[in-house]
Formats: C-alpha cells, sequence, structure tokens
C-alpha cells in the first residue's frame, strides 16, 4: 500500500537531486592545472633558494647548472622556460644557453601556460671573512606547460 | 479502519521526511554552490605565492644587511637596502599594486666580544597588495646569530662552543674556515669538529696547536655571511 508514497518519494529525491545538479558549477580542470603548474614552480624555485643554489646559480651566471637543477625538482612532465631579468627589464640569462626544457613548441600551442615571478634580493662575494653582501636583485620568470 | 488509519499515517510521515532530506539536499547544494563559485575566481595559492615569496625575499634582505654590517660596521645598510627594497618591489611585481611599509627597524646590533655574543638585526613590516584586496599583512623578519664560548679556554689549547641562529637554532656543518681566531693571537686553530650535548644540542670543539694563555677573541661566520666576534 506505500508503492504510491515510495514512487512519490523517489521522486521528490530525484527532483532535488536533478535541482541540485543543474545549479553545480564544477571548476574548470584549466584552472586548476595552472595553479597545480604555479605551486610547483613556486615549491621548486623555493627549494632551490633555501639551499642556496638558486642564487649561487643566478649570480654566478651558471646556467647549465641552473637549468639541471630545475630538471630534478620539477616532474619530468613539466616543460619549463625561465628567463632572468635586472630591475631595468634587461635579459641577464645569455640567449645562447636558454634555461629551458622540452619541446618550444608546446609552450606555443598550450592553452594552459603557468607563469610564476620569483625575486632574489642580492648575493654574498668571495669566502667566509672576505664576504661581500651585494643588493642587486634579479627578477625570475618561470613558465611552465605539462608536456 | 484504525489500521488504514494508522497507514495512512505512516506514508505521510514517509513524505514529510522526504520532504525534509529534499531540502536538505538542496540547501546542501546551495552552500556547495556559494562555495565552489567563489573559490573558482579566487586563486589564494596565487596569493599565497606572491605574499610568501615577498616575505622570503624581505627576511633574506634583513640577513644580506645584517651580513653587510658585520662586515663593514655600517649600521646605516639595513635602511638604505629596505628603502631600495620598497622602491623596487613595484618593479618586480608591476600590476600588482604591491606597497611594502615599515612599521618598526631594528638597526644591526653587534653586541661583540663577550663570552656570549650575537649579532642581531629585525625588521616589520605591513604588506598592502590593492590588486588581491590585501591590506595590513603584518610580518617580522628576523636575523640572528649568536656565539658562546661555554668553557674557558685559558691554559687549554681546545675551546668549545655554540653558534645559534634565530629561535635559538643550532648552525650546522661550520668548518674549519668558518672559525678565527684574533689576528694577534699566539696560537691558530688546527681542527674544527662537533659534538652533540644535551644542554646545549651542538658544540663545536676548537682544537689549536698550542696552550691558550692569554684572553682569546674567537670569530665565526656563517654561511649566510653573518659574523659575530666573541671573547673569553
Amino acid at each position: 500500500m506505500r508503492v504510491i508514497e515510495a514512487i512519490l518519494a523517489s521522486f521528490i529525491i530525484i527532483a532535488a537531486l536533478t535541482f541540485v545538479n543543474f545549479f553545480a558549477v564544477n571548476p574548470s580542470s584549466q584552472k586548476y592545472e595552472t595553479t597545480e603548474l604555479e605551486k610547483l614552480g613556486y615549491n621548486a624555485l623555493h627549494d632551490l633558494d633555501l639551499q642556496g643554489l638558486l642564487a649561487k646559480f643566478v649570480y654566478t651566471e651558471n646556467w647549465k647548472n641552473l637549468t639541471a637543477a630545475l630538471s630534478v625538482v620539477l616532474p619530468s612532465d613539466a616543460y619549463f622556460n625561465m628567463t632572468i631579468f635586472d630591475l631595468n627589464d634587461n635579459i641577464v640569462n645569455d640567449p645562447g644557453i636558454p634555461i629551458s626544457y622540452g619541446d618550444p613548441e608546446i609552450f606555443k600551442n598550450s592553452n594552459v601556460i603557468a607563469s610564476v615571478t620569483y625575486s632574489l634580493i642580492g648575493h654574498l662575494n668571495g669566502n667566509p671573512f672576505e664576504y661581500e653582501s651585494l643588493y642587486d636583485p634579479r627578477i625570475l620568470s618561470l613558465q611552465l606547460v605539462r608536456g | 479502519m484504525r489500521k488504514s488509519i494508522i497507514k495512512q499515517k505512516k506514508g505521510q510521515f514517509i513524505i514529510i521526511a522526504i520532504l525534509f532530506i529534499a531540502t536538505m539536499i538542496i540547501s546542501i547544494g546551495g552552500m556547495l554552490y556559494t562555495t565552489v563559485t567563489y573559490y573558482k575566481y579566487e586563486p589564494w595559492e596565487e596569493y599565497l605565492t606572491l605574499i610568501g615569496s615577498i616575505e622570503l625575499s624581505s627576511e633574506r634582505l634583513v640577513e644580506l644587511s645584517l651580513s653587510n654590517c658585520t662586515h663593514t660596521n655600517d649600521t646605516s645598510i639595513l635602511r638604505t637596502n629596505l628603502g631600495s627594497w620598497q622602491r623596487d618591489l613595484t618593479k618586480i611585481y608591476p600590476g600588482y599594486g604591491v606597497e611594502l611599509d615599515l612599521k618598526s627597524v631594528k638597526d644591526p646590533d653587534l653586541i661583540w666580544y663577550n663570552p656570549i655574543s650575537f649579532s642581531n638585526a629585525s625588521a616589520t613590516f605591513s604588506l598592502d597588495i590593492s590588486f588581491l584586496g590585501l591590506s595590513g599583512y603584518e610580518f617580522t623578519a628576523i636575523s640572528f646569530l649568536n656565539l658562546t664560548i661555554i668553557n674557558n679556554p685559558i691554559n687549554s689549547s681546545i675551546i668549545n662552543a655554540t653558534v645559534t641562529r634565530e629561535a635559538g637554532n643550532p648552525v650546522f656543518n661550520l668548518k674549519r674556515n668558518n672559525f678565527r681566531l684574533q689576528e694577534d693571537s699566539t696560537v691558530n686553530i688546527v681542527s674544527v669538529t662537533s659534538r652533540y650535548d644535551p644542554n646545549n644540542t651542538l658544540v663545536y670543539i676548537i682544537t689549536c696547536d698550542g696552550v691558550i694563555s692569554s684572553p682569546v677573541t674567537l670569530s665565526v661566520c656563517d654561511h649566510r655571511g653573518i659574523k659575530v666576534e666573541a671573547t673569553y
């Protein structure tokens, strides 16, 4: 005798779920992908900075080692391209030795490119007790895409 | 007749219960909708990245300035560098409306030539980022290095010392070239080793090539370039 009630109840539940589903907004995967890549890039730079490697490679202009270090700390499917500027927007890194990994075409064709800006304040020159501390900021612009 | 009424009431109860459940589902759906759409348009990670980057760079600036001061005795260097950093931030993050105010600055303080000596500097900042609607985010950057000679080294060839940084954390991996005795000292450092100690966590054992006969001044320079000189 409660079949009608059960059917009505089912209709109400289905109607409620349909109504909620109609308004559900799922964040686009592109947005999350960009955020994830930005987080990845920032963490990689932050780790290298904490280890003292980032400033060392940037200020000694050791671009090959910087590329190798980034390749190690970033996942193999994350392609990157880094450009380093001084405060006058001059590119500091040698264009002949690109700080990049992966196919350059992907950067042109991908819809999801994450960009991270990281700053370095300055550096130490010399050995202990003969250090020279210089305020000389560098702006690191890291672009990331999934390969 | 009574049974039929009870059954009808049970049926009504089911309908009412289901209506309540449906109302709950719709309410939760509404809340989820608000949460998801709010999160969608607020790139929190990007904000945290930006704020974290500015905070870390500011800390590095205080470190760099203290390091500079301990080598040059220029106590104004921190304020000079902070002024430059405030100005340059707008170039580094254009379009964000970044404004870094100085709430307070503690110029480099070099308390040296005691058995417990230290170098110290700090600055408190207030960060505004108009693009994010962020206003008055305060943080403090502290740079500190302490050198303590824990034994009386006179008539001995060994100096036991602790080296600590912010929050009393020990400084690891200091080698022989990170320590130095004053230039007119009659003895030289032969080796530097370390041992763990229940009271001081990490103790550096500085072995000299002779017996120390007069008050000695020991210097340490850590990996950040910050120097301290202690006398016993």
